[in-house]
């Protein structure tokens, strides 16, 4: 899977908790899931328990912290999905 | 001391009961020395899903005080430990009020939970009621100098929040502070920092906004 596979897979686990949907649609690696997509952070949880499901992949304390952008999002999900081949 | 702030609110008609209580859901952020202070028997009255949610908000409180200090601090809610939590004597919980604000806690029914991060360590205060989880997080365990309030509002959209958590503390603001024409902005790090006029005003405070209800925290010393 390429970046930009991911990053179009990441819009749909984004979806259901943003209603900021133009910027959702145009989202790159420097976009904060908190401060542009107004996500709330009660939510992010969520997100890592959502794409864990997606990708059949298990994220740890450290790998999720450094889900706060979309940026950070594909790192963890492109290393976690690469272990597993 | 730190002059700083952090709160968070929890609306509990928001969140999801059923993932709350699933163990990959709530071990994503709370350590198994922290699970372990859910067997307490005054703790152990409380629904599951609202113990997990009063130790996010509490974590996410401690986060908010130190990021003011520290632009560059990330989120890692595994790694802002709570060690103990003194639960109040009276646990029933109440509606909630439309609108709640006071200087402190006092008389109030209140978790108070100790909390370490690195080589500090933080208090916090946790309200639960049958609509919200709130929490105000200090690096001290007196809370007698901070304004808080809790406010329902009637739309849950980001905007709204946004529009009504700024109108609920400046008005409590412009009620105790002495400054004119008072208005908040955002910096870089996401942290509300309060103007008068085009003026930055040394006063910290603390922003937090879930579904429907909104809140705020500011310490009395920065007036």
């Amino acid at each position: 899977m390429t970046r930009q596979e991911i990053l179009t897979e990441l819009k749909k686990v984004l979806s259901p908790y943003t209603l900021e949907k133009e910027a959702l649609a145009n989202i790159d690696e420097s976009t904060n899931l908190i401060t542009d997509l107004k996500i709330n952070s009660a939510n992010l949880v969520d997100i890592i328990i959502d794409a864990e499901s997606k990708y059949n992949i298990e994220i740890d304390y450290d790998a999720a912290d450094k889900m706060v952008n979309v940026g950070g999002c594909i790192d963890v999900i492109e290393e976690k999905t690469n272990q597993q081949i | 001391m730190i002059e700083s702030a952090g709160n968070d609110i929890i609306d509990l008609a928001a969140i999801n009961t059923e993932r709350t209580k699933e163990q990959r859901f709530y071990t994503k952020f709370i350590t198994g020395t922290e699970t372990s202070l859910y067997s307490s028997p005054p703790l152990a009255a409380l629904p599951f899903e609202f113990f997990v949610w009063m130790l996010w908000s509490i974590k996410e409180s401690v986060y908010k005080f130190m990021q003011r200090h520290q632009p560059d601090l990330v989120f890692s809610p595994s790694k802002i430990v709570i060690t103990q939590i003194a639960p109040s004597v009276n646990s029933l919980l109440t509606v909630p009020e439309l609108i709640v604000e006071a200087l402190g806690f006092s008389n109030r029914n209140v978790y108070n939970s100790k909390i370490t991060f690195d080589t500090e360590v933080f208090y916090a205060n946790t309200m639960i009621t049958a609509g919200y989880i709130y929490t105000v997080a200090n690096d001290q365990n007196n809370f007698d100098h901070l304004y808080w309030g809790v406010q329902q509002i009637p739309q849950s959209d980001p905007s709204s929040q946004s529009r009504e958590v700024r109108k609920f503390v400046l008005n409590k603001l412009a009620s105790v502070i002495d400054k004119g024409n008072l208005s908040i902005v955002k910096n870089q790090a996401g942290c509300p920092i309060l103007f008068s006029g085009t003026a930055m005003v040394n006063q910290p405070i603390s922003l937090a906004h879930h579904g429907y209800y909104v809140a705020y925290a500011f310490p009395k010393n920065g007036i």
